[in-house]
């Protein structure tokens, strides 16, 4: 297993008409598993391919372990059949005339393994994703999720130094998602692998990720863990890209008076002082003040929380918590809350903990806080 | 009802159509089977009256061995081309690199060439090489300007291979001909066949590389009967026997291997525009 | 070296993996575009017989070629050829008509149709020769038989009908190949507009001259650029059937290079005259490549 540093790559097409991937840097620390996630078109597959060997960047540089495979500085490119990397996509790609036991011995037969070490391994790999009564059988004759294992173990097989995952289960209905998703982790887990995966969606990178990448149009939005990316959403896209349902956004003017700076949105008029917030730069006349649903709760928690109240106008009950829509004055509000009282009523009351209430400038960018949140 | 009446007048008409079309092959297949008198007496659409091979072993006696070399370099042409085009329909189709647009031109044009703006340097280059009148010479010739054709038309047909494909044996540490070896060739079997007997016909039919590069020794089963048809004046039956049997081969193709053909000259014409 | 080649992958191929396409790539050079180069060469050379002499001599043999009689025929029986076209896309379409209106056997009938098209010209021109003798061919025996005795001809026999003759029966040996790709063409238009039109009250006439025919186009240019190939070449047929005559009246510019290089051993003449034949091709395609040039940069 091994690290992987990006640094630096930018990739365009068109003759530099249209730009991939810009400038984008990161490290995935070894036997991590890394996520590289955003809307389609933000770059991450490129990235992947870059890092596999299939891309020739524009500029920048890939590391993989001790060897820089790709560097347009020193005019190094390693090819992808040399660099000891494992892909898996989305379409599976598993060899159509050969049965299940020749796709995965295949990336074997090239290195120096005689004919029973090559059994015994793909013996081994079968059993450790469950598929070793499928051995003799075709693509063609396998399921989503029994073609999804196979093109897993293939890569398996060979022990690579880095896994990488293109959508791989975007193919896969969901209750089946959920499982792979699992069995992924369980087993990058215990063979103490790289993997860097490629999704959109967000639920699956904070299910898997030791380390998410956000992309968007090709640059990095924000570098983190799953948690790091929730709780302190670097800008208005992270903090609405992450979680679900997303974000409750309120424009919020800002008033200024002897008694201090306050933000007044429909729902409630709250000091910054109480939020937090450092005020020194803020020049702006209205801020957006982010609510995580979540964190909006139908029962004050503390003695400090805000509460306000609001308009329902949907219950979608989940089993174990409900979705709240309701309004106040006419902007759409989301919470969660536990299932439990009724909400037959068309008013309830919402409370939220001032600390956990974000707070962006019109631009996007995050007000930042007073020194020590 | 009426529908019924148009149907039937058109099927009529097809059949009409279709018999007055195959008229000259009837023609043949008759003279061939009468003796030289019955030629000049009777009608040539008849059948003849005591059907009898004559004509054809005599004229099998001035093919034979012409029909041989037509086999060889039939089989020589079409592997040599074939295979050769295929490699090159291949890495067109599958693989970017720099100079991959450059070499489809080139392939492309190719493809147009009249001959006869090449038959003196080959006829020289056959000389030169000392294989003037052997089927090695005619062979080559095949082979090099067969692989414009096949190239395109195999780079077609491969062109249907998904790229992740090929994308997942590189990153599987596969190299782009262990991938062709065991994938790819394995999987387009009818590609392959498609080719095959479309070069197979198309080589056996030829007559002009036969007439500038063959001789007393080499010279396949068309200038042979073309020879024949020069010195028989009013033998007609020999004639269409000799057709007839230099039709067989692909005669026998377009009957049981007929779709593969047909395939062929959809896949030219697809390939030509 | 076997087992080598079985595991494939240390081997100097994985290293170098295209160098096997140097073979075919440099036998299509040489043999291609080398050809054409040293054919030009010889062109302007003064080779005359059997051993070739290379010394330079300008554009003689071009001009001379402009004055000879039997260039002027073989030029204009080149481009007559092209008649074939018209003939064969009309016919064909007539054809491919015929068997689109879903009658059983259409299948057998098609490929019975196309078989001439799989023959080789040698034996075609071998039995057209028959067909067209003017005692005892089916042809004329049939126009007898049928009481249109006066309609009868020398077929390929003389000077004026013989180019008609050979058109008539390149157009027999094409339509059926010209059927199989404008019924293709035909049946590749989607249900959905035929059945639009349909229901708008069309009638089938209306339906393949408004809806079919200009779909066509693409089949249409397909089987023009293949027969006007084909015409451009054309040296076995006609060898076949009349060698050229009579006299100089089924020359083309193919027949009369062959006769000039390789009987009379004129060769740079020879080469001048395919030069000729390779100018009016490039004219012809050159918008064609031009635009797989233009398809293949995206």
């Amino acid at each position: 297993m091994a690290k992987v540093i990006v640094n630096r790559v930018t990739v365009s097409y068109n003759k530099g008409k249209t730009i991939a991937v810009n400038d984008v840097s990161f490290q995935v620390e070894d036997g991590s598993f890394c996520v590289l996630l955003g809307p389609s078109g933000c770059g991450k597959t490129t990235i992947l391919y870059t890092i596999a060997g299939l891309i020739r960047p524009d500029q920048g540089e890939i590391q993989i372990g001790e060897q820089i495979v790709t560097s347009t500085q020193r005019g190094i490119f390693v090819r992808p059949q040399d660099r000891n990397i494992a892909m898996v996509f989305q379409e599976y790609a598993l060899y159509p005339n050969l049965t299940v036991r020749d796709n995965l011995a295949f990336p074997l037969e090239c290195r120096r393994l005689n004919r029973k070490e090559i059994e015994a391994k793909v013996q081994e790999v079968a059993e450790m994703l469950g598929i070793q009564d499928l051995l003799d059988r075709r693509p063609a004759q396998l399921s989503g999720g029994q073609r999804q294992r196979v093109a897993l173990g293939r890569a398996l097989v060979r022990n690579p130094s880095v896994f990488l995952l293109d959508e791989p289960l975007g193919n896969l209905d969901a209750q089946l998602r959920i499982q792979v998703r699992y069995e992924l982790r369980r087993i990058q887990r215990q063979l103490g692998a790289t993997m860097i995966y490629v999704t959109h969606d967000q639920v699956e990178a904070m299910t898997l990720a030791d380390q998410i990448v956000l992309l968007r149009n090709g640059k990095v939005e924000q570098l983190g863990s799953p948690q790091q990316l929730y709780e302190e959403p670097r800008d208005l896209f992270v903090a609405t890209f992450i979680g679900s349902p997303p974000m409750n956004l309120l424009e919020a003017k800002v008033l200024r008076n002897e008694a201090g700076v306050f933000f007044e949105c429909p729902a409630f008029r709250v000091s910054a002082a109480e939020l937090g917030i450092s005020l020194d730069l803020l020049t702006e006349e209205t801020v957006i003040l982010g609510m995580r649903p979540s964190d909006l709760t139908c029962r004050p928690s503390s003695p400090s929380d805000l509460g306000f109240e609001a308009q329902v106008d949907l219950v979608e009950p989940m089993g174990d918590s409900s979705v709240v829509h309701a309004f106040v004055e006419s902007k759409k509000i989301t919470a969660k809350c536990e299932s439990g009282p009724s909400f037959h009523e068309t008013r309830i009351k919402l409370y939220i903990t001032p600390k956990k209430i974000h707070v962006f400038l019109p631009t996007g960018a995050k007000v930042r806080l007073k020194a020590g949140h | 009802m009426k529908n019924l009446a148009i149907k039937l007048m058109l099927y009529v008409l097809l059949l009409v159509v279709t018999i007055v079309y195959l008229l000259p092959l009837w023609g043949a297949l008759t003279t061939s089977l009468k003796s030289e008198q019955e030629v000049d007496v009777t009608s040539p659409l008849s059948w003849p009256k005591h059907p009898s091979f004559l004509a054809y072993s005599q004229a099998l006696h001035y093919l034979r061995r012409s029909l041989f070399n037509s086999f060889f370099i039939t089989l020589g042409g079409t592997l040599g081309s074939v295979g050769l085009g295929a490699i090159c329909g291949y890495a067109l189709a599958l693989f970017d690199f720099r100079s991959g647009n450059l070499l489809f031109i080139l392939l492309a044009a190719g493809i147009f060439l009249p001959y006869q703006a090449i038959l003196i340097p080959l006829f020289q280059t056959i000389r030169y090489l000392k294989l003037y009148d052997t089927i090695v010479g005619i062979v080559l010739a095949h082979t090099a300007y067969g692989i414009p054709m096949c190239s395109l038309m195999f780079k077609t047909f491969y062109s249907e291979v998904p790229r992740v494909l090929v994308k997942q044996a590189l990153t599987d540490g596969i190299g782009p001909w262990k991938f062709y070896w065991r994938v790819v060739l394995p999987s387009t079997k009818l590609a392959t066949v498609t080719v095959l007997i479309f070069q197979f016909t198309s080589i056996w039919n030829e007559l002009l590389f036969g007439l500038v590069l063959g001789g007393p020794r080499s010279m396949p089963a068309t200038v042979a009967l073309n020879n024949l048809v020069g010195t028989l004046a009013a033998q007609w039956n020999m004639q269409m026997a000799g057709s007839i049997i230099l039709a067989l081969p692909v005669l026998f193709i377009y009957v049981l291997l007929g779709r593969y053909l047909v395939r062929g000259y959809m896949a030219g014409a697809v390939t030509a525009v | 070296m076997l087992s080598s080649l079985r595991r494939g992958c240390g081997s100097f191929l994985s290293r170098h993996p295209f160098v096997i396409l140097a073979l075919p790539i440099s036998l299509v050079l040489y043999f291609v575009y080398g050809g054409l180069l040293w054919n030009t060469w010889v062109s302007f050379t003064n080779w005359r017989g059997l051993t070739p002499t290379y010394a330079f001599w300008g554009w003689f043999n071009y001009s001379r070629l402009f004055g000879n009689p039997v260039f002027v025929t073989a030029l204009k029986n080149t481009l007559l050829l092209f008649l074939t076209i018209p003939f064969c896309i009309t016919l064909g379409f007539f054809l491919a008509v015929l068997l689109d209106q879903n009658l059983r056997g259409t299948g057998i009938f098609r490929n019975l149709l196309l078989l001439p098209y799989a023959l080789s010209f040698v034996v075609t021109g071998t039995i057209w020769a028959w067909m067209y003798n003017p005692s005892k061919g089916i042809i004329n025996t049939v126009l007898r038989q049928l009481g249109l005795s006066q309609w009868q001809g020398m077929w390929h026999t003389s000077q004026q009908t013989v180019m008609y003759s050979i058109i008539l029966a390149l157009v027999w040996q094409f339509s059926g190949y010209s059927a199989l790709v404008l019924l293709a063409g035909i049946r590749s238009i989607p249900e959905v507009q035929i059945r639009a039109a349909l229901l708008e009250g069309a009638s089938r006439w209306r339906i393949y001259r408004r809806v079919i025919i200009p779909q066509l186009r693409g089949a249409i240019a397909t089987v023009v650029v293949v027969i006007m190939m084909y015409a451009l070449r054309a040296f076995d047929f006609i060898w076949v059937l009349t060698g050229g005559g009579p006299g100089y009246a089924s020359h083309t510019l193919s027949i009369m290079m062959y006769k000039e290089a390789f009987q009379a051993t004129r060769f740079a003449y020879a080469g001048a005259i395919a030069n000729v034949l390779l100018a009016i091709t490039l004219v012809l395609i050159l918008p064609y490549l031009y635009s797989i040039h233009r398809r293949a940069r995206q």
